[in-house]
């Protein structure tokens, strides 16, 4: 089902953009559809792992592979994700879990998650993925191996990574039955830096008052140019985005109508269709410039050294290590693309980041913007509860309007 | 130049008139299923009272979870923005204002000008909201209107440990049987409505000028509860279930000049 | 120093390598989640949706109930929803030396090696924060006391599951926590004096013996509770439980003491967090495994709301005591008496059931 969904979808774009529909959010798309159908296609070595898996390493290796959140992901944008979180309590599994790995348990039990040549799980960010991983592994009867991502930032943990991501490289070959190449990783790491270039390009133009960013643009971005990490094709995707936005701020025109207000969106988006983004672009003409998950915060790696540079790049993960550490990253965030406020959707199930919400909001609240926390459910739209988003939305965005002709007054 | 604010609530519609300098008049009523005609009504009724017509009302603002209905209104506010304003008129020292609705409970944080600093809502389960104390006096066989006294007179309150309606409708059986007396059951369910309302004052941070509006203030027992739970004395706006409709026409008359 | 005059040192997990804070100098005290009947305050810091377990520990730091000898914390890289602990914990209480410990996930040589020099920076800083380095001998010997004291809790349990332990469960617990929080030799002659009374022979009883399992429960009104309800514990698997102080057995491993000391903590009865990656259905086998060895008639499985590493492996686990024809009844909790107040019905049924 999933393989001609992929395949189908990827026939329709191919065609809108061959027809002049080119805009870089579809090239995206298109290049979604193509991984969904690598991933589906039963041709390809594939491999489930968790979030902050190496992906240059699996890429290098010919591995197709895909964090577990991310194909609940797919599953919710596709409307599936409320039936296969039905499969999954059915199951047993409980329904305080988080929904994205609802989904995909779910989705495992009705035989719709291709089995693997082997997994690789990550201990951040979170202990309910690992856990799926481990179901998985057990499910599948596939060989499964777990990366420990030390918290603390420092030379031995870095060298202890570093070593585990050798160990890694070498399971990988063996398992996909392919040799190990270091030159092809070399090959990958320079492809990852062209990327992080074309990414900081990006999003220093994402910066601009007003900001190019139409509110869906760069929705889920860096999950893909992550899958994508170490191939031409994630630099590929970026430099559409740039081109684009360039575009717009050459001609002085905003990606959100008439902006009135920048949003920095935690965590992540709503994956099923809803109301929301297109709310905040028309009624209230506020344009999400920023989003947690589309930032750089890794040094270029040095090809010759991939492991030390790889290291860094996991353990720095502002979702890795004290909330304190991922509070600034926000705080940082909030000041360079001048947002007027947070929206935190703190999704349902979500331990590791929903955890520290109060942590977080205050943080920003001390900086001086607000945010406003939705308690919603970014993968079952049966625990999306409209009428009480909107109302609290409005109410937040009352307070924004207040606040900047306080501001405004304050000026004058 | 008059100015006018309406709540539409999903149990009673209010309204408020304002002019220039001051309040001119309440009133409440009851919305009914139409609250498009719950507003008019109620419009026109306060309008006659002051001998006023609609052309006399330079604008309206209409709140309340049936604000987006009121076709005549010149803009839609949330309750939350007109509650805070509601609340800073009646007491500028106020900083903190709890709303407990039929359906949802609120928690607003306000600046120094009175403006919304911050909200937290409970919308998602009855629990600490009118609803769960409407369930409650139907299992305790009493009218709402008797709980605060009822509650003053506990001697020693009964914990009420569920925070589902539904199950704590079930141990408020449990305690009828057990023989407690209805006014120790009361002052439980009154301090499980305070603990959980409670919560959300101290997530934004703050336990002290805190004003309490909506219709469940006029519950004494339950302002008690709270004021013991956040150890401050929590006022009641005079004007606690008209705040909104208040709130509204302030908001009409600030914003629309 | 006696434990008695020390300082204490806070812990929250079983991992939690006690030896060390105890020959630092420190005495380790476990702050255990206390029912402050709802975690309001907590949810200033964190989501409610989090376990009960740490709400309600980040709730004694906030309502200033842990002893004045309280200086620091260790915590431990165990989950989710202990790092948000020790990220509000900070906030919370700044004065406090905090040392987080990364444990890794599963065993291997190089999770070994990692361990023991998490262990070594554990034993350096806090020796430095008590301001005396800490010394091999004076760390063998306090390993030795902690063996003592696992070897003591083992004869404990031989006796409840015999029967033998007046009391039964309730007063094991009861001793546990005692062990967690009280100075050691306190807790020492506690037990010795109840070992060296023991019965010979087993109280008779036609109470079902059940063997319970789950994460926190140190509750001890909560084992009175069960009794109550006409289940007779003879076993468990909990972390307040009998995964709190695990036997070191340096003798039998190899390397310095810092890796023999990982060795042991890597290597005992785990909490659902630890993987096997051989074998990733471990925690149901495990489980199985203790059933049987105890000779329990049934099983139940009492969690806490909201504890990933638990929720996901619960199905697994049902099948598995399916499969085996093993009785069992799954509770959900807050830590508190309150939630297992609802679950009388439920027991006595249970209890019904397997008569």
């Amino acid at each position: 089902m999933l393989k001609e969904h992929f395949a189908t979808l990827e026939r329709r774009l191919a065609e809108q953009i061959a027809q002049g529909e080119d805009n870089p959010r579809k090239l995206y798309a298109l290049e979604v559809a193509r991984f969904g159908q690598r991933l589906y296609s039963g041709e390809h070595k594939i491999a489930w792992t968790g979030v902050l898996a190496p992906f240059e390493l699996l890429n290098a290796t010919g591995v197709t592979s895909c964090f577990v959140e991310f194909t609940g992901a797919m599953l919710a944008s596709m409307g599936f994700s409320s039936t296969f979180i039905e499969e999954s309590q059915q199951g047993g599994f409980g329904s305080d879990m988080c929904s994205y790995h609802r989904a995909i348990l779910g989705a495992q039990r009705k035989g719709l998650i291709p089995s693997p040549n082997f997994l690789v799980a990550t201990s951040c960010p979170c202990s309910g993925g690992m856990a799926v991983m481990e179901i998985l592994a057990h499910s599948f009867q596939k060989p499964l191996l777990v990366l420990h991502i030390p918290q603390e930032e420092n030379e031995r943990n870095v060298r202890y990574l570093a070593n585990q991501l050798e160990e890694l490289h070498n399971f990988i070959a063996q398992e996909a039955k392919e040799p190990r190449d270091d030159a092809k990783l070399a090959q990958a790491i320079e492809h990852a830096n062209r990327t992080r270039e074309t990414l900081l390009e990006l999003y220093e133009l994402a910066r601009h008052v007003p900001s190019p960013v139409a509110n869906n643009d760069l929705a889920n971005f860096a999950y893909i140019i992550n899958l994508l990490m170490g191939t031409p094709h994630g630099t590929r995707l970026a430099q559409n985005f740039v081109d684009a936005f360039a575009k717009r701020v050459r001609a002085g025109s905003s990606g959100v109508d008439g902006e009135k207000r920048r949003l920095l969106w935690i965590q992540n988006r709503i994956q099923f269709k809803n109301p929301f983004i297109s709310l905040l672009e028309k009624e209230y003409r506020a344009a999400i410039v920023i989003d947690e998950m589309n930032c750089v915060t890794w040094e270029k790696i040095e090809p010759q050294d991939p492991y030390m540079g790889i290291a860094r790049r996991i353990i720095g993960n502002p979702f890795n290590g004290p909330a304190q550490r991922r509070l600034e990253n926000l705080q940082r965030l909030a000041r360079a693309y001048r947002v007027d406020g947070a929206l935190n959707p703190c999704n349902w199930g979500c331990r590791q980041g929903a955890g520290a919400r109060g942590i977080i909001g205050k943080g920003l609240n001390e900086i001086g913007v607000p945010v406003l926390n939705l308690e919603t459910d970014c993968a079952d739209k049966r625990n999306f509860f409209e009428g009480q988003l909107r109302t609290r939305l409005a109410a937040f965005m009352e307070m924004l309007e207040e606040n900047a002709q306080r501001k405004g007054n304050e000026q004058r | 130049m008059i100015y006018a604010g309406i709540d539409i609530g999903s149990i009673s519609t209010k309204v408020a008139l304002l002019d220039e300098e001051k309040l001119l008049g309440t009133l409440v009523s009851f919305s009914g299923y139409n609250a498009e005609a719950a507003a008019k009504r109620v419009f026109e009724e306060i309008l006659a009272q002051h001998g006023l017509r609609a052309t006399d009302v330079a604008k309206v603002v209409a709140t309340g979870y049936g604000r987006a209905s009121v076709a005549f209104a010149d803009k839609a506010i949330t309750e939350i923005t007109c509650h805070a304003a509601g609340a800073y008129f009646s007491d500028g020292e106020v900083r903190f204002v709890i709303d407990i609705g039929g359906q949802d409970s609120k928690a607003i944080e306000l600046g120094e000008g009175g403006q919304v600093k911050n909200f937290l809502m409970n919308d998602k389960c009855a629990a600490g909201t009118g609803r769960f104390l409407e369930v409650m006096a139907r299992a305790l066989e009493l009218d709402l209107e008797k709980f605060a006294d009822f509650s003053l007179r506990a001697d020693l309150p009964a914990p009420i440990s569920n925070i589902c309606t539904v199950f704590a409708e079930s141990e408020v059986i449990s305690l009828i049987a057990k023989g407690e007396k209805r006014e120790n059951i009361i002052a439980g369910i009154h301090s499980a409505i305070a603990a959980r309302v409670s919560a959300m004052v101290i997530r934004l941070g703050g336990a002290s000028a805190v004003m309490m509006t909506g219709g469940v203030a006029k519950n004494a027992g339950l302002v008690s509860a709270l004021s013991e739970k956040l150890q401050t004395t929590v006022k009641v706006s005079p004007y606690a279930q008209e705040n909104g409709a208040i709130g509204a026409a302030l908001l009409a008359r600030r914003l629309l000049k | 120093m006696s434990q008695t005059t020390r300082k204490k040192l806070g812990f929250t997990c079983a991992y939690t390598p006690l030896p060390i804070i105890a020959a630092a100098g420190f005495s380790p005290y476990r702050v255990l989640p206390y029912d402050c009947s709802s975690a309001i305050g907590a949810s200033q810091f964190l989501h409610d949706n989090l376990c009960p377990h740490i709400k309600l520990v980040l709730e004694r730091a906030i309502s200033a109930n842990v002893p004045d000898e309280l200086v620091g914390m260790v915590f431990i890289n165990s989950c989710d929803a202990m790092r948000r602990l020790k990220d509000a914990w900070v906030l919370v209480r700044p004065q406090d030396k905090v040392i987080q410990l990364d444990l890794p996930l599963n065993f291997n040589a190089s999770a070994l090696s990692f361990f023991a020099s998490e262990l070594r920076m554990l034993a350096e800083e806090i020796g430095n924060f008590s301001g005396k380095a800490l010394c091999e001998d004076v760390l063998l010997e306090s390993i030795g006391e902690y063996d003592a004291l696992a070897e003591n809790f083992s004869l404990l349990r031989t006796a409840l599951r015999e029967g033998r332990l007046p009391g039964g469960a309730f007063t094991l617990q009861r001793l546990y926590n005692i062990a967690s929080e009280a100075p050691l030799a306190q807790a020492q002659a506690e037990i010795a004096a109840l070992l060296a009374n023991l019965p010979n022979t087993a109280k008779k009883t036609d109470s079902p013996r059940v063997f319970l399992m789950g994460n926190v429960l140190a509750n001890i009104d909560a084992f009175a509770f069960f009794a109550s309800c006409g289940v007779e514990v003879i076993a468990e698997d909990l972390c307040t439980g009998s995964r709190l102080f695990p036997r070191y057995r340096l003798a039998e491993e190899e390397g310095d003491i810092f890796t023999k000391i990982a060795h042991a903590i890597l290597t005992q009865p785990a909490c659902a967090r630890t993987f096997d990656n051989q074998n990733p259905c471990h925690f149901a086998t495990r489980a199985i495994e203790m059933i049987k060895k105890s000779g329990a008639a049934a099983v139940i499985i009492q969690t806490m709301k909201f504890c990933d590493p638990y929720l996901a492996r619960l199905p697994l686990l049902f099948e598995s005591l399916h499969a085996e024809n093993i009785p069992f009844l799954f509770l959900e909790g807050d830590c508190s008496l309150r939630s297992l107040g609802q679950y009388k019905t439920r027991l006595e049924a249970f209890v019904e059931t397997i008569q």
